[in-house]
């Protein structure tokens, strides 16, 4: 139960989540749905088709005021006169309409073209005179106010009387497509357009830019003024379409008519988590905070509240609302740095001893001691290294590079190519370019005359996880099949390189080994879920990869051919250090690099996520327990999963931690990924003439020559 | 919530230990001072040094006392060989030696290295635990019992059960006669001094990383510093004014935490190896398997000093205020780690690292006196 439990970690569900930018409203969204269940309990029939019918048919206008006030407020400025205007527009509609008998398209055309010239007005005076939003904005609602005012009490007999049949008319007022208002599709139309202007068009863009950061826009090359002068126009036309709608709907003009909305639409914009300061939020978010705003107004009206009442409410749930999403949005990246790292529950049995003398096979010895250095002082984490047939010896640096030291004694460094990222694991193909996993980037390639291509930097996306696993974050280790394919491993699907600790402080299964094929140029996930698989290599008979999984301190072997293939087995379990980088021996055995030492304490923490959840909250990460990476060593296995021997470097002295080695005419380079420098020893009792890429391609290349000579017997003899 | 429970408990416990450590700066701020000091002698397990009448200096390592009359570090000779573990050591105006022997209790040895006395037990309750002797200005003797519960080497377990104090302030006569508790329930007693006006002793108390002030003849306390950011061992007065108090281990976020995490903490001393536990560390093993911390892990090669430290090197000097005037530090990477001891010469400072093995000496700037 505890381990399913932290297997599935709901925490680490929420805390992908909150990585979201579209769970930025997630406090705006959880009112406004608290709000309709309170409403749904309190008022009965709150949920029927009707009531529903008709909160929806009433809400599109306030929804479209407080989208105009909203992108007044992106674009950095405020819009009071959206309220005014909308009355406006409304009485200016009804007087075409019944008055002066428009037809509708007319009607429509004139309505907007009151947006239009009280926008221009807003407009011009903000950004080309460069007045206050605020003041402007003001001026303009009371002088609105004032003439609508007048303009009703002198036409209301005529509108009350007036009447014109139009089919139109009314089913803009009171329709309904496919059971929704048809006020309201229209809203989700225009909603969704504003949106896609304010996020995909260009000139919607340089909206939210310049609400950002002004100065930024214009270094940018934004026209500001034209931007600004846009964003009022739009509001105005927005508020004078739901004049319009509300027009056809009510057909009538009152005294109290859009009074106050721009109050509602303001505080809308502010519930719904928009910036004041501009440039920050989206038209869904003032839906939102229109719907709570509305859902409220309208449930405290049915249930009878006194009007004063009802808006003391408001007041009320804005300042709790706003005061919230202000911490909220303030804290949300401590909350997600405090959530995101969500350990899981490891089971670790007491490892083999390591104390020298124990007559373990992983006991402590002085067999590294004679190490002698390459480099020292001239590379920075070498973490694989390799050799090509001619003996150079390639390595990675931490700044993105491959680095060559030239044979035959190693003195001369030479930057071979600069892929960037972070170069891990190497291989070298058949064609002896030399390929990495780049931290970062993916799989790349350099060839022999240095220049650089990229293999592979994408897989299939995980459908059922919030976080785009698609792009390859760690590629750690490869190997090449002698079928073409590349398996590599994609250590963690979470963390980056520099985050790696954290990565084994979790113990998640949060990796997966990728195959490349380069027939297909197609990248696929063979295996998903692993603890940092790292150490990729193929056995000598090309049957099976062996990969191992750090953090779980196992090796498997996953079948790649033969009657086995596709199935995944444990080839040792529990081993005593933290495993890396695997790659063959001379003797058909292989070495396995131990990037570190499992420590008692660590595996007691592992055992309880509990207390490392508790330790991540607590104390800042330098100081969290982690695997213990400073000390490692070197050990051979064989075929059947025994471990024959290890090789120490006591105290760690040269090599503090040791990530790779590679076995290269009887002599082992070991390389490490925080290491200073490359180690060599040498092996007295190995072949003396092995290569790694002999091992792998020679075969092919004897087969190659025995074509090529039949050839020319053949050649011969004809 | 934990804003009003700091608030909470700086009202109610005005004493108690805040949560946060205190971090190194002012007269605790780096350097390199014990790293750069002349190493005098190596000396495995060091514990206590202290300076004779004559000039000549002790050092308790195992069982052994080491002497170099004179203060000529050029040859040494065994003073005196226990039968248990010596730890504190102080002399006697009148030439003996006193020194703490663990599990036993204090002895007192002649000018020939010879038992002239013995100390083992106080009231009812065997002195096991000696962490410190000083002898006061009238030549009567005061030792600190560090716990009712381990012998001096079992400080870590002491630390990780987080019982509540059990050790004693006991003063008796130069003869080691009449011996009485002066104060009982101290957490972890680890260094006496007389302060300046020879009526209260200075009392640093490991556990609860404090600095006391003791008056001899009723026991009352007065804390001078509550918040050490190490744990404080061993106090002697210093020849430029003030007191030099010996570290022996920095504190961590990490351990704090896990002293609060009962639990953990628990499961841990039932089945890991006390060397390998998360906890202080003297410096004087080396395990492959001790526990690392994220910011410990070296880079190209190289132990970074300002990492969170397992074992540490400090020793600094404080005014009769207890404010820190200055220190000596050896890094998380430096090699003279667990500072057990140290002794004022008048003109140079020595000091046993217990971590490292050694006894350094650092000539001390007259200049400096305050």
């Amino acid at each position: 139960m505890r381990r399913i439990w932290y297997r599935l970690s709901p925490q680490m569900l929420i805390g992908e989540l909150l990585e979201k930018r579209w769970m930025e409203p997630i406090v705006p969204f959880a009112l406004m749905l608290a709000m309709f269940a309170a409403f749904l309990l309190a008022i009965p029939d709150y949920a029927s088709v009707v009531q529903i019918q008709l909160l929806m048919r009433s809400f599109p206008e306030q929804a479209f005021v407080a989208i105009a006030m909203a992108i007044s407020i992106l674009s950095g400025g405020i819009d009071l006169s959206v309220g005014a205007v909308f009355a406006m527009a409304n009485f200016l509609a009804l007087y075409l309409f019944l008055v002066q008998e428009w037809s509708l398209p007319l009607v429509l055309a004139g309505t907007l073209a009151w947006g239009v010239l009280i926008g221009a007005v807003n407009g011009g005076l903000i950004a080309y005179a460069k007045t206050r939003p605020f003041l402007t904005t003001m001026v303009v609602l009371i002088i609105v106010r004032a003439a609508y005012n007048k303009a009703t009490i002198a036409y209301s007999a005529q509108l009350a009387s007036g009447y014109v049949e139009n089919a139109a008319w009314d089913f803009i007022g009171i329709g309904t497509a496919g059971g929704i208002p048809f006020n309201m599709v229209c809203l989700i139309v225009i909603g969704l357009a504003t949106h896609i202007y304010l996020t995909r068009i260009r000139s919607g863009v340089h909206i939210m830019a310049v609400g950002s950061s002004r100065k930024a826009a214009r270094h940018a090359g934004i026209n500001v003024k034209w931007s600004l002068f846009l964003a009022y126009l739009l509001s105005g036309v927005l508020a004078s379409f739901a004049g319009f709608l509300y027009a056809a709907r009510q057909n009538s003009a009152g005294t109290d008519t859009g009074v106050g909305w721009e109050v509602n639409a303001l505080a809308a914009a502010v519930v719904g988590g928009i910036s004041l300061s501009g440039g920050r939020g989206t038209i869904a978010r003032a839906m939102i905070g229109a719907t709570i705003i509305f859902l409220l107004i309208n449930g405290l009206v049915q249930l009878g509240t006194h009007g004063s009442l009802t808006t003391a409410a408001i007041g009320f749930i804005l300042l709790l609302a706003v005061g919230f999403n202000v911490k909220f949005v303030k804290h949300k990246s401590t909350i997600l740095q405090k959530m995101y790292v969500s350990p899981t529950l490891v089971n670790f049995k007491e490892p083999p001893s390591i104390e020298r003398g124990s007559g373990s096979v992983f006991a402590e010895n002085d067999r590294l001691l004679a190490v002698e250095p390459i480099g020292l002082g001239k590379i920075e984490g070498p973490e694989d290294v390799i050799l090509d047939r001619y003996d150079n010896l390639y390595t990675v640096n931490r700044n993105g590079s491959i680095i060559r030291f030239l044979a035959p004694d190693y003195e001369v460094r030479e930057e071979f190519a600069r892929i960037g990222g972070r170069p891990l694991g190497l291989a070298m193909d058949k064609d002896e370019n030399i390929l990495a996993c780049v931290a970062g980037m993916g799989v790349y390639g350099v060839r022999p005359d240095r220049s650089i291509f990229k293999v592979t930097d994408e897989t299939a996306r995980t459908w059922y996880r919030f976080k785009d696993d698609s792009r390859i974050l760690l590629a750690d280790d490869l190997d090449i099949a002698p079928s073409g394919l590349i398996y590599f491993s994609d250590a963690s699907t979470r963390y980056e390189l520099t985050d790696w600790a954290l990565d084994g402080f979790e113990g998640r299964g949060n990796g997966r080994l990728l195959c490349y094929d380069p027939k297909t140029n197609k990248t696929t996930t063979v295996l998903s879920g692993l603890a940092f698989p790292n150490g990729v290599c193929v056995s000598h008979d090309g049957r099976c990869v062996y990969w191992v999984s750090t953090w779980l301190c196992r090796i498997y072997r996953y079948w790649i051919e033969g009657e086995q293939k596709g199935t995944l087995e444990i080839m040792v379990d529990n081993l005593p250090g933290y495993p890396d980088n695997i790659n063959r021996a001379s003797d058909g055995t292989y070495w396995l690099a131990f990037v570190g030492i499992r420590s008692p304490a660590f595996d007691l923490a592992m055992e309880d996520p509990a207390f490392r959840v508790r330790m991540v909250k607590q104390i800042p990460p330098d100081e969290w327990l982690c695997p213990g990476i400073n000390y490692g060593c070197v050990i051979k296995f064989d075929d059947n999963g025994n471990v024959l021997e290890s090789l120490w470097d006591p105290g760690a002295e040269n090599h503090a931690t040791i990530t790779s080695m590679r076995e290269h005419k009887g002599y082992l380079y070991i390389g490490g990924l925080e290491n200073n420098r490359i180690g060599r020893l040498k092996l007295p009792d190995a072949d003396q003439n092995w290569t790694s890429w002999d091992s792998y391609y020679a075969k092919d290349l004897q087969v190659a020559s025995d074509v090529k000579t039949m050839e020319v017997d053949h050649v011969v003899d004809s | 919530m934990s804003l009003i429970r700091d608030i909470l408990d700086r009202v109610f416990f005005p004493n108690r230990d805040v949560h946060a450590i205190s971090s190194l700066d002012g007269g605790f701020s780096p350097n390199r001072r014990l790293d750069d000091a002349e190493i005098i002698a190596d000396l495995p397990g060091v514990n206590g040094v202290c300076i004779g009448e004559n000039g000549s200096v002790y050092a308790s390592s195992g069982n052994q006392i080491v002497c170099w009359p004179n203060g000529d570090f050029l040859k040494s000779s065994t003073f005196a060989e226990l039968d248990a573990l010596v730890g504190s050591l102080a002399t006697h105006p009148d030439g003996r030696v006193f020194a703490a022997v663990s599990g036993r209790g204090i002895v007192a040895l002649n000018g020939e290295g010879q038992i002239t006395g013995r100390l083992e037990i106080v009231g009812d309750t065997p002195l096991e635990c000696v962490t410190a002797i000083a002898v006061l200005p009238d030549g009567s003797v005061a030792i600190t019992d560090g716990s009712r519960h381990y012998a001096v080497e079992g400080w870590l377990q002491d630390l990780m059960e987080k019982r509540i104090g059990s050790g004693r302030l006991v003063l008796c006569n130069a003869d080691l006669l009449s011996a009485r508790v002066v104060c009982d329930g101290l957490s972890w007693p680890a260094g006496i001094a007389t302060a300046s006006d020879a009526l209260t002793l200075l009392v640093t108390e490991a556990w609860t990383h404090r600095l006391l002030s003791i008056v001899v003849d009723t026991g009352a306390q007065t804390v001078l510093v509550k918040n050490f950011a190490a744990y404080p061992g061993r106090i002697t007065p210093s020849s430029s004014g003030g007191f030099w108090i010996a570290f022996f281990a920095m504190r961590t976020q990490l351990i704090e935490f896990v002293l609060r995490e009962d639990a953990f903490r628990n499961r841990m001393m039932r089945s890991v190896a006390p060397d390998l536990w998360i906890g202080p560390s003297l410096g004087d093993h080396f395990d492959y398997r001790e526990p690392t911390q994220i910011g410990r892990i070296k880079k190209l090669g190289i132990q970074k000093p300002w990492a969170p430290p397992r074992s540490y090197g400090l020793v600094a000097r404080i005014d009769a205020a207890g404010t820190a005037v200055e220190s000596l530090h050896s890094r998380v990477s430096g090699t003279t780690h667990g500072i057990m001891d140290i002794a004022d010469t008048g003109g140079q400072l020595i000091v046993a690292s217990r971590g490292n093995g050694k006894l350094v000496k650092i000539e001390l700037e007259r200049g400096k006196a305050s």
